[in-house]
């Protein structure tokens, strides 16, 4: 399978594959520039989600996009049998690019599956430094690393995050995966400007852009007022705030490679496909700025 | 502040035992309800996990109704969280859960069809291997084939079982559970020769037979054990199935 190589992902839009659509995709086969998988889904030895991924390979370019690494975890090495299932799939496949998170998900030996968060002080700098060029090590290749959505802050957390992914990137090489949903949402529940967030991030180390959905919940605070939590479900359309940061992005950087991710209530093929035209539409009107 | 591996200690043991105190040293904004918005992890982690547990275990959910189910699933994700951070896999020990949880009792035979889902699932996961066509065995002299013995498929499996858990599943794919006779006990063999996992139930007789050929056993050793179990066993039939389901793989003479 060398039909794509890892430069081949465009600056286009992409989509989170997801089982449900498999069947759509090798019937249509939609124009579109790539499709991204979580690997941990793929896991297995054979079976149908393997040959569907490899039918959709041989038409698309394609990027793992991993959950399950725990880059954050306190531990002296990286989970080895994980490692090793995730560079058989990338000699399988040959992704256009590899990600992960800056988070963790698993301790002592308990995975949470969930993207769990992290104080940015100069100890877990060190240890993502450690991890992250372990990861590349043993890949043999560069990874990008994706900013987190947030709930809660740590008190004790001198780094601002963009500031911490900053020397990440600076120390270990790493590129940087960039989810504009992400911001909007954690800019929300953290009470900051998002522009501020992105006016501060190291954007020229950016390698992919994420766009997604989340969902908005009322809470009572202690003191008896209400105000919202954004919760980063991946359940619904991306909404017109998020588009706007995507727009200020691309306007810095340039087209990059962009995914529309949808994990949760996945709705029809069409609707996400016109979720990930969308995002096509605002990168057509950039080269039109750019070529003017 | 505290060390790291203190830090996510005193996080996780919040995250699944709701009894443990949010850990101190967490902010939000102004007049925030850190426990709240502590509750969104603790409801991330325990709703995408039983989502999984749902995923992996379909009949069992459809049997029993979400609500139960997610009793059900919340109670086994707190004693027995996942290990390794591939989803598919997760559910190892739910059969055996499921036997023992309390109000379990008035649908004993659940812990069986779940068995049965990891069963499917196993299958449906694993190695792809082609399976050989019964007109293989006529290259062999007539002697010979009384001393084959077969290369199995990798996702092929048997599960016995005291309920009619074939009859369950067949219910469950064609929406029809209405006919299921509880006082049946039936056996089930399992393989996914390319994209779709097949199941057929197994008399006594045949089940015997499916299992010495998958131990190992020469054909006439098979026949001869099957046979014990029913003197009019139906050899032609079983052997025919066999390959049926795609379980053969290869076949070889034993000296």
């Amino acid at each position: 399978m060398t039909k794509f190589t890892h430069k081949d992902i465009p600056n286009s839009a992409g989509v989170g594959l997801k089982a449900q659509h498999y069947k759509n995709i090798l019937d249509e086969k939609p124009p579109l520039g790539w499709f991204e998988v979580h690997p941990e889904n793929y896991m297995g030895a054979g079976g149908p989600p393997h040959q569907y991924l490899t039918a959709i390979r041989e038409l698309y370019p394609l990027s793992l996009h991993g959950v399950g690494m725990s880059l954050g975890s306190p531990v002296e090495r990286l989970n080895p049998e994980h490692l090793a299932r995730f560079k058989a799939l990338v000699e399988r496949y040959e992704p256009g690019l590899i990600s992960e998170h800056l988070a963790w998900s698993t301790h002592e030996g308990v995975f949470y599956n969930d993207l769990l968060p992290l104080p940015y002080t100069d100890e877990t700098l060190n240890h993502l430094v450690n991890h992250v060029n372990e990861m590349q090590d043993y890949m043999g290749r560069q990874v990008l690393i994706e900013n987190p959505s947030v709930y809660l802050a740590y008190d004790d957390s001198p780094y601002a995050e963009t500031e911490f992914l900053r020397q990440l990137a600076k120390k270990t090489g790493c590129g940087l995966l960039l989810d504009v949903n992400n911001i909007f949402v954690s800019a929300s529940n953290q009470g900051y400007d998002p522009y501020d967030y992105l006016a501060a991030f190291p954007v020229e180390c950016v390698g992919e852009i994420h766009l997604g959905g989340h969902v908005v919940e009322k809470v009572e605070e202690d003191d008896k007022s209400i105000s919202e939590i954004l919760i980063d479900a991946h359940s619904t359309a991306v909404v017109d705030d998020v588009w706007g940061i995507y727009n200020k992005l691309i306007g810095m950087i340039g087209a990059k490679p962009s995914l529309m991710e949808w994990d949760g209530d996945i709705p029809e093929w069409k609707i996400l496909y016109d979720e990930a035209q969308t995002a096509d539409g605002y990168l057509a009107k950039l080269d039109v700025k750019v070529t003017a | 502040m505290e060390d790291f591996a203190i830090l996510h200690q005193k996080f996780t043991e919040a995250l699944l035992k709701p009894q443990h105190e949010v850990p101190e040293g967490l902010i939000a904004v102004k007049a925030p309800n850190i426990g709240r918005r502590f509750d969104v992890y603790r409801n991330n982690v325990m709703a995408s996990l039983v989502d999984a547990l749902k995923a992996n275990f379909p009949i069992v959910s459809a049997l029993v109704g979400d609500d139960f189910f997610s009793g059900l699933a919340v109670a086994y994700i707190s004693d027995n969280p996942p290990v390794i951070p591939m989803l598919f896999k997760y559910g190892v020990e739910f059969p055996a859960f499921i036997a023992e949880y309390p109000s379990g009792a008035s649908l004993p035979y659940l812990s069986d069809v779940a068995r049965l889902e990891n069963h499917w699932r196993a299958a449906y996961h694993a190695e792809e291997k082609q399976s050989i066509d019964i007109t293989a065995v006529q290259k062999f002299s007539p002697e010979d084939q009384m001393n084959l013995v077969f290369e199995i498929h990798p996702s092929a499996s048997i599960l016995k079982s005291g309920w009619p858990i074939y009859s369950i599943w067949q219910g469950h794919e064609s929406g029809d559970m209405g006919q299921i006779n509880l006082e049946t006990s039936e056996n089930v063999v399992i393989c996914r020769p390319q994209v779709n996992v097949m199941l057929a139930s197994l008399n006594e007789d045949a089940c015997v037979f499916f299992r010495q050929i998958m131990n190992g056993q020469t054909l006439g050793e098979a026949y001869g054990a099957a046979a014990e179990k029913n003197e009019e066993f139906d050899l032609s039939y079983s052997f025919g199935q066999l390959f049926a389901m795609g379980l053969v793989t290869g076949l070889s003479v034993k000296n």
